[in-house]
């Protein structure tokens, strides 16, 4: 535990810091008010989690016949977002994804000598949401590179294969990345292009869950934008 | 019929003609043709026999043990069937008096069957008018909550029987294991209607199982069944040429449950009824862990010369609706 003379030197330190910053490091305009944005989104594998097919023994344990293990293959998909800007350093961003991702089922330890298999099948996943995005201040960077946080909600739609039925849920994820300038025109309509790459951590919530819990994947992106 | 160990065919089962009807019912030839039976109405009425109580086991405790076992089929909330105690009565099981009576019969003869049940029939509808279950004294018997060594369980059986008493046939979700005596020892079991009774003190077959559930909501169908459920149906083949009598069982990976249905006619197909919505692994097994005729009449041919193996697809079942086509091509061991 920090004594209060300690606690007090600290914040003072930390506030002498956060003013020099802020003296030494002005606000950056991003050019535009309005981004469109278009690319390609890796989701990573998300582990459902293993469930064994049991028999109950006279005794009431269980005896197992096989195990299986669950998860969703990590597949590109199609993301698009509009973002505006609502303050120096923040956009808002609707968002929206397309995928279709591989169900997987991992069999084995049959206690009839059945061989392990994977069995599949294709779920088609869409997800539209919004988010918050902060571009962080600094003088130090170059000016063709932006760092950006993010962080999101989204609503969850999977269907199964041949839309035999449909799960719903919700995501959230919070990442970061930067934002590479390539051209910037200050007189022209469109203010700026560039290159947008991202990396996230997605918290799901519902949807395709066998047991039920929230589950995490990784997630990245690279992403074509133009500024407005 | 429950037996301690394999014996000999008692039953008469509905190998239907259209496999549209999952699980083995019990059937009867109405004016040529086939029909499920069932009771027409419900509650089914039933007396227990106050005669012939055995060591262990006074009438009142037998009653208690049925009353139990009944309370749990009617309590499937997916399934319409009720049963109501009427009385105790001084008739035995197997007097054809328009009574349904469950009591104690000894009967040393069958050295191998722990209870049996039997049906009175309308021939002309094939509705059930009248069912009897007899517990054979020869063996010892225990309703103690917590069972007793040497002794079988009688809510266990009870069970069991109660699921013919209302028209169930057997499953074959368990494994077994050949005994140096003959027969056959349960090694593990997923569905009351195995045929075969784990061994004596064990009070495992106390509860249903999905297997059970689903058999029972599928005859008697209520609370929305057939709209909150799914069925996958297809065939099984060897070589190009339909299996009859395999054992195809839907396991669900979310839940961990598992239903099981059989080729059922001479094109191979099965269909697997009482499905929770979602993905389901599918398995395919020969039926040889119990004697064949605890499930067929002999006249068809079971095909048990193929290799136990998964279907290459996990398979949707939709909710309220059918998945159909799932081709399965066994191999011969």
């Amino acid at each position: 535990m920090m004594r209060p003379a300690a606690l007090a030197f600290a914040m003072a330190i930390a506030t002498t810091v956060f003013v020099r910053g802020a003296e030494a490091q002005p606000a950056l305009a991003l050019p535009g008010r309005v981004e469109l944005a278009g690319g390609v989104l890796w989701m990573g594998a998300q582990s459902l989690g293993s469930r064994d097919a049991n028999l109950t023994t006279g005794t009431g344990s269980a005896l197992r016949l096989f195990s299986s293990s669950s998860d969703l293959a990590g597949a590109p998909a199609l993301e698009a977002r509009v973002a505006i800007r609502v303050a120096g350093a923040i956009d808002l961003e609707a968002t929206a994804s397309r995928t279709k991702r591989d169900l997987r089922t991992r069999l084995s330890n049959d206690a009839e000598n059945a061989l392990g298999a994977t069995v599949a099948e294709t779920v088609d996943q869409y997800v539209v949401g919004a988010a918050v995005v902060w571009y962080p201040q600094s003088r130090r960077l170059n000016p063709r590179i932006r760092p950006f946080v993010i962080a999101g909600g989204n609503y969850l739609r999977q269907l199964h294969e041949a839309a035999t039925l449909v799960e719903s849920g919700e995501t959230y994820d919070i990442g970061g990345g930067v934002k590479w300038f390539l051209a910037t025109r200050t007189r022209k309509r469109m203010k700026a292009i560039g290159i947008r790459v991202d990396g996230r951590v997605v918290v799901h919530n519902k949807g395709i869950a066998f047991d039920g819990r929230r589950t995490i994947s990784p997630a990245a992106a690279a992403l074509f934008f133009a500024r407005f | 019929m429950r037996r301690s160990i394999a014996g000999f065919l008692a039953i008469q089962l509905l190998v239907p003609a259209n496999p549209a009807l999952a699980y083995l019912k019990f059937g009867t030839s109405v004016g040529g043709r086939q029909v499920t039976l069932k009771w027409a109405q419900t509650p089914v009425r039933y007396f227990v026999s106050s005669r012939n109580a055995v060591p262990g086991v006074t009438v009142d405790d037998f009653q208690a043990a049925v009353g139990r076992a009944f309370a749990q089929w009617q309590s499937v909330p997916t399934s319409s069937i009720a049963y109501q105690f009427a009385g105790l009565t001084s008739a035995l099981p197997g007097d054809d008096d328009g009574l349904s009576t469950l009591g104690f019969r000894n009967r040393p003869d069958l050295d191998r069957v722990l209870a049996s049940t039997n049906f009175l029939i309308d021939a002309a509808t094939g509705a059930l008018l009248e069912s009897d279950i007899f517990f054979n004294s020869t063996f010892a018997w225990s309703t103690a909550a917590a069972g007793e060594a040497g002794r079988f369980d009688l809510e266990s059986i009870a069970l069991h029987e109660i699921g013919h008493l209302s028209g169930l046939g057997h499953s074959a979700l368990g494994e077994t294991e050949l005994r140096e005596g003959g027969g056959r020892r349960v090694l593990g079991a997923e569905a009351v209607m195995f045929p075969i009774a784990y061994a004596s003190g064990s009070i495992a077959g106390r509860t249903l199982k999905a297997d059970d559930i689903a058999g029972i909501s599928d005859l008697y169908p209520d609370g929305g069944f057939a709209a909150s459920t799914g069925s996958v149906s297809g065939t099984v083949t060897k070589n190009g040429q339909p299996v009859f009598g395999a054992h195809i069982v839907a396991f669900d990976p979310v839940s961990g449950s598992m239903i099981a249905s059989f080729s059922l006619n001479a094109q191979g197909q099965f269909s697997i009824d009482g499905l929770s919505p979602g993905p389901h692994v599918i398995r395919v097994e020969p039926l040889d862990d119990v004697e064949i005729d605890s499930f067929f009449d002999s006249s068809p041919t079971v095909d048990i010369d193929f290799t136990v193996m998964f279907f290459d697809r996990l398979v949707v079942v939709p909710r309220g609706g059918d998945r159909p086509g799932v081709a399965i091509a066994v191999t011969r061991k």
